[in-house]
């Protein structure tokens, strides 16, 4: 059996120990390299930077945990960028898993800027109904969500008195990782005109690419990639710049195994042709 | 009349959700439509639960081979079910501890298994054996090497190319230009779609609601 023919049938056991290496090292010795930065990324920035101080602000945490890898550093970033420019935050979730990976987030965010709970931002958790929850919520904040995600009346938090619906939102940031963002975008941008952005996987990102062409979408933080951009823009580098490190070398991997696969592919062609 | 009751309900809901949102006066059906699917969809949930008991407890009692799976399902879903009714879901809840320190670990892991498999069969079918496939071929090598930071500075040391960013190439125009037309195709297909099968249901001959008859 020649090279090209052993390459042709290689064991996917091989494959996999190659593109497992290809993760692993890079997040044991990093290479630091940043990533340039995009337009729908610098829109978002630069929507948040204009914002006047104390604007209200949703942020939808809409992925299950299967993509927290990929979509929770662009909640961390933008959360963070949003309460270091002491915005208020307010968010729902249409994802059951949502509540709790709000929970955690905000925590961790609010914490580390010295924010309060009830009073900076408020996490009021999920709600069933994906289109009919994002209509109720834009209509009457208290009636969808009588109580926050700790069981607390949304009444008793001081965030909450300026927040009753879509009138009051200045901003809204959806993390998604399924439809969501699209249905944020008919309800909230088309229908109470709340300038509306997200993030969401890299694999949904080229979905989305209609709407910010159209102006619907405000901007776009595309996978790991947008968040390691959202990182850089903050100056606070975080998950998802040390992630780009394994995903450039992933990349390259995968690149290079289709590479030699094609090329084993068509030398044992033109031998079996010869033949 | 077991097909004319959910054929008449579909139909009157359908109906009532088209004309409260086209007519100002009747926004109070809107609202109260509204309140109903809420309630309606959260029973949804109930019935997922009964559904998991039923379909996990008949292998079980039938001891089909892998049935001892069924059981560490069942045993998860009532240990958390618990938990977060009766322990709260805050945070340093076990609850919490659970979803956080077990779930998500364990579903990002179900998901990252993707990606080998994703390797393996690029390594295996990805061929450039035809023309289109050639095009196809390209454009993935331009997209993935120029969405990560690396494939940038190495595209920055290249003598000619380098003065033009592959950044701007890749979101400019293979993703603004080619790929933005192409969805927009898709999208306006899906919703003339969408469009011509709601009309199927609120007329009655789609009747996907009453078990694909």
């Amino acid at each position: 059996m020649s090279f090209f023919e052993k390459i042709n049938k290689l064991d996917k056991r091989i494959i996999f120990l190659i593109l497992a290496l290809a993760v692993i090292i890079p997040l044991i010795f990093p290479l630091k390299v940043l990533p340039s930065i995009s337009k729908p990324v610098r829109s978002v920035y630069d929507f948040i930077e204009k914002l006047s101080e104390g604007s209200n602000c949703v942020l939808c945490f809409d992925y299950y945990a299967t993509t927290t890898v990929e979509c929770e550093p662009a909640a961390r970033a933008v959360a963070r960028h949003l309460l270091s420019r002491n915005m208020k935050i307010v968010t729902y979730s249409l994802i059951p898993d949502g509540t709790t990976m709000s929970m955690r987030v905000m925590k961790e965010v609010g914490d580390d800027l010295g924010k309060t709970y009830g009073v900076d931002y408020a996490v009021l958790g999920y709600k069933t109904g994906t289109m009919i929850a994002i209509k109720s919520f834009d209509e009457d904040v208290y009636s969808t969500f009588p109580n926050d995600a700790y069981g607390k009346p949304v009444e008793e938090l001081p965030i909450m008195k300026n927040f009753r619906n879509a009138r009051d939102v200045a901003f809204l940031f959806t993390v998604a990782d399924n439809a969501s963002i699209n249905y944020h975008i008919m309800m909230d941008f088309s229908e109470k005109h709340i300038p509306v952005a997200g993030s969401c996987t890299a694999v949904s990102a080229p979905e989305l690419y209609p709407y910010l062409n159209s102006g619907q979408l405000l901007g776009l933080l595309g996978g790991l990639r947008g968040a390691a951009e959202y990182e850089v823009l903050i100056n606070h580098p975080g998950i998802g710049i040390k992630c780009m490190d394994a995903q450039s070398i992933a990349h390259f991997t995968i690149a290079f195994l289709i590479l030699i696969s094609n090329v084993a592919y068509f030398m044992t062609f033109r031998k079996g042709k010869k033949k | 009349m077991k097909r004319e009751i959910p054929l008449f309900v579909c139909v009157v809901s359908a109906l009532a959700m088209i004309i409260a949102y086209y007519s100002p006066k009747l926004d109070w059906m809107d609202d109260m439509l509204q309140k109903w699917f809420l309630i309606i969809a959260v029973f949804a949930f109930i019935l997922g639960a009964i559904s998991i008991i039923l379909v996990n407890g008949n292998r079980i009692s039938k001891q089909v081979p892998g049935w001892g799976y069924n059981v560490v399902l069942l045993i998860g879903l009532f240990v958390t079910l618990g938990l977060g009714i009766f322990g709260g879901i805050d945070p340093k809840t076990p609850f919490f501890y659970i979803f956080t320190y077990i779930f998500t670990p364990l579903s990002a892991t179900m998901f990252s298994l993707l990606a080998f498999f994703i390797a393996s069969a690029a390594f295996r079918a990805f061929k450039a054996k035809t023309w289109e496939a050639t095009l196809l071929l390209i454009a993935a090598f331009i997209v993935m090497l120029g969405r990560v930071p690396l494939g940038e500075l190495m595209w920055s040391w290249l003598p000619v190319l380098k003065h033009y960013s592959l950044n701007n190439l890749v979101e400019n125009w293979i993703m603004g230009c080619f790929n933005t037309a192409g969805q927009r195709a898709i999208l306006l297909g899906a919703s003339v779609g969408l469009i011509s099968i709601s009309l199927k249901i609120l007329l009655g001959i789609e009747r996907p609601y009453m078990g694909g008859e």
